[in-house]
C-alpha cells in the first residue's frame, strides 16, 4: 500500500525487480500473440478441395459468408469475440507494459486498462480454435481439407494470449503507475 | 467487520466503504450495489431458457451435397458424430453446446435461489460456482465458431456448401444471454445472503 501512495515521479525508483522482469515477460507474449494474430488474419487457415475446386478459408471468410447470407448479428459476434475483442486486448497489454517498461506512468493509460479489462470477457480465441478444430473433423466426411499456415498462427496466438492476461499483473502495475487520485473519499 | 471490493479494471482491493463511484488507482468505475441484480439476472437466464427451446429444436446449419440438402439440429450433430466413429468430437459438442449451458443456466439458478433464501449453500460454495460459471460460459460458443468456419470454407455451389439456419441465431442469443445473466449477478449479494444468516438470533 506504500508503494500506491507514492507519486509519479517516485513510483520510477520503486518499481521492484520482480514487476520488472514479469512486465518484460508478460510484453513479449503480448506483442508475440499480436504478430500471430496478423498472420493469423492475413494466412489460409485451410484448404478445401472438391471435384477440382480449391477453396482457400481465412479467418475472416467465416464472417463475410455470415454477412452475405444475412445473418450479419452472428458475423458481428464471431469477428468480435474470435478477431476484433482478442487484437484490442493484446494491444492494450502491449501499450500498458511498454509504458511500464519504460516507467512513463501517464494518466492516459488508465483508459487502455479499462479496455482491456472489458474486452477481456469477449475475448474467446481459444474457444475459436477448439471450434475450426472440431469443423475439421466434421469437413473430412465432406470435402478434402488441409490445414493452412493460418491455422498454426491463430492458434499460436490464442495461447500467447492466454499466457499473457495470466501473467498479467493489474494490481501490481495499477499500484506503480496510477497512485490514489482522491484520498479523502473513504468515509 | 471490514469488507472490501475489487476493483474490475486494475485488481487493486478498494474498502467496501468508498464512496466515490470510481477506483482510487484507475479511475474505473466501481459498480455501486445494484438493488435489481437479482431480477436482472434471473430475468435475462429465463430469456436464455426460453431461447434454448428453439436453439434445440430448430436445425442450426444445413449442408447441400450434389443438389441435396440436410439440416441439423444440435443433438442430431452429435448424435451424428457418435455414429460416425468421432466420439471424442461428439463428446466435445455434446458438453460445449448441452451440457455447459444447461449445467451454467442451473448453476445460476442455484445462485438466485441461495441469494434469495439464505442457508441454502455456503457463502464459499456460491463464491466458488460463480467464478466457475462467469469460466465456463464462452465455451458454449463453440458451435457458433465452428458453423461460421464451415459457411466460409465449404462453398462449391450446389456440388456442396453448408448454410446457417435459425437455430444458430436463436443458440448465439442463449450463449449471450446467459454471459449477461452471469454478469448481471451481483456476487456481493451472496455475502449479504450469509451475513443476515449470521445475525439470526439463536432461539434461548
Amino acid at each position: 500500500m506504500r508503494l500506491a501512495m507514492t507519486g509519479i515521479g517516485q513510483a520510477k525508483a520503486l518499481l521492484p525487480f520482480a514487476t520488472v522482469s514479469r512486465t518484460d515477460s508478460c510484453l513479449a507474449l503480448s506483442a508475440t500473440a499480436l504478430i500471430f494474430y496478423v498472420a493469423g488474419l492475413s494466412l489460409p487457415l485451410a484448404t478445401a478441395a472438391k471435384f477440382g475446386e480449391k477453396h482457400s478459408g481465412y479467418l475472416l471468410s467465416g464472417v463475410a459468408s455470415l454477412w452475405e447470407s444475412g445473418n450479419w448479428h452472428l458475423a458481428l459476434l464471431v469477428a468480435v469475440c474470435g478477431a476484433a475483442a482478442p487484437i484490442v486486448l493484446t494491444s492494450s497489454l502491449c501499450v500498458l507494459l511498454l509504458a511500464a517498461r519504460n516507467r512513463q506512468p501517464r494518466p492516459g493509460l488508465r483508459r487502455w486498462l479499462h479496455v482491456a479489462a472489458w474486452v477481456e470477457q469477449w475475448s474467446m480465441p481459444e474457444v475459436h480454435m477448439l471450434g475450426v478444430i472440431v469443423a475439421f473433423t466434421k469437413l473430412s466426411a465432406l470435402v478434402a481439407t488441409e490445414p493452412g499456415p493460418g491455422l498454426w498462427c491463430y492458434g499460436l496466438a490464442a495461447f500467447f494470449t492466454l499466457l499473457s492476461w495470466r501473467n498479467f499483473d493489474a494490481a501490481g502495475l495499477a499500484a506503480v503507475m496510477f497512485p490514489p487520485v482522491r484520498k479523502e473519499a473513504v468515509a | 467487520m471490514n469488507s472490501w471490493t475489487e476493483c474490475a479494471a486494475c485488481r487493486q482491493v478498494v474498502p467496501a466503504s468508498w464512496k466515490d463511484p470510481s477506483c482510487p488507482h484507475c479511475a474505473n468505475p466501481i459498480p455501486q450495489r445494484r438493488p435489481g441484480s437479482l431480477a436482472r439476472s434471473a430475468a435475462l437466464a429465463i430469456a436464455a431458457v426460453i431461447m434454448l427451446v428453439p436453439a434445440y429444436t430448430l436445425p442450426v446449419m444445413s449442408i447441400e451435397r450434389l443438389g441435396r440438402a440436410h439440416a441439423d439440429t444440435i443433438l442430431n450433430g452429435v448424435w451424428k458424430l457418435w455414429n460416425q466413429g468421432m466420439w471424442g468430437i461428439a463428446i466435445i459438442v455434446f458438453t460445449a453446446s448441452l451440457l455447459v449451458p444447461a449445467l451454467k443456466l442451473l448453476g445460476l439458478a442455484l445462485l438466485l435461489a441461495a441469494s434469495r433464501w439464505r442457508g441454502l449453500a455456503s457463502a464459499e460454495l456460491l463464491g466458488r460456482l460463480h467464478e466457475v460459471l462467469h469460466f465456463i460460459g464462452r465455451w458454449s460458443m463453440l458451435d457458433i465458431f465452428l458453423v461460421a468456419f464451415l459457411c466460409g470454407i465449404v462453398r462449391f455451389g450446389g456440388m456442396a456448401s453448408v448454410g446457417v439456419r435459425p437455430g444458430a441465431g436463436a443458440f448465439a442469443a442463449a450463449v449471450i444471454l446467459t454471459m449477461l445473466a452471469t454478469a448481471a449477478f451481483d456476487p456481493r449479494t451472496i455475502r449479504n445472503s450469509a451475513e443476515k444468516s449470521h445475525s439470526t438470533p439463536i432461539p434461548t
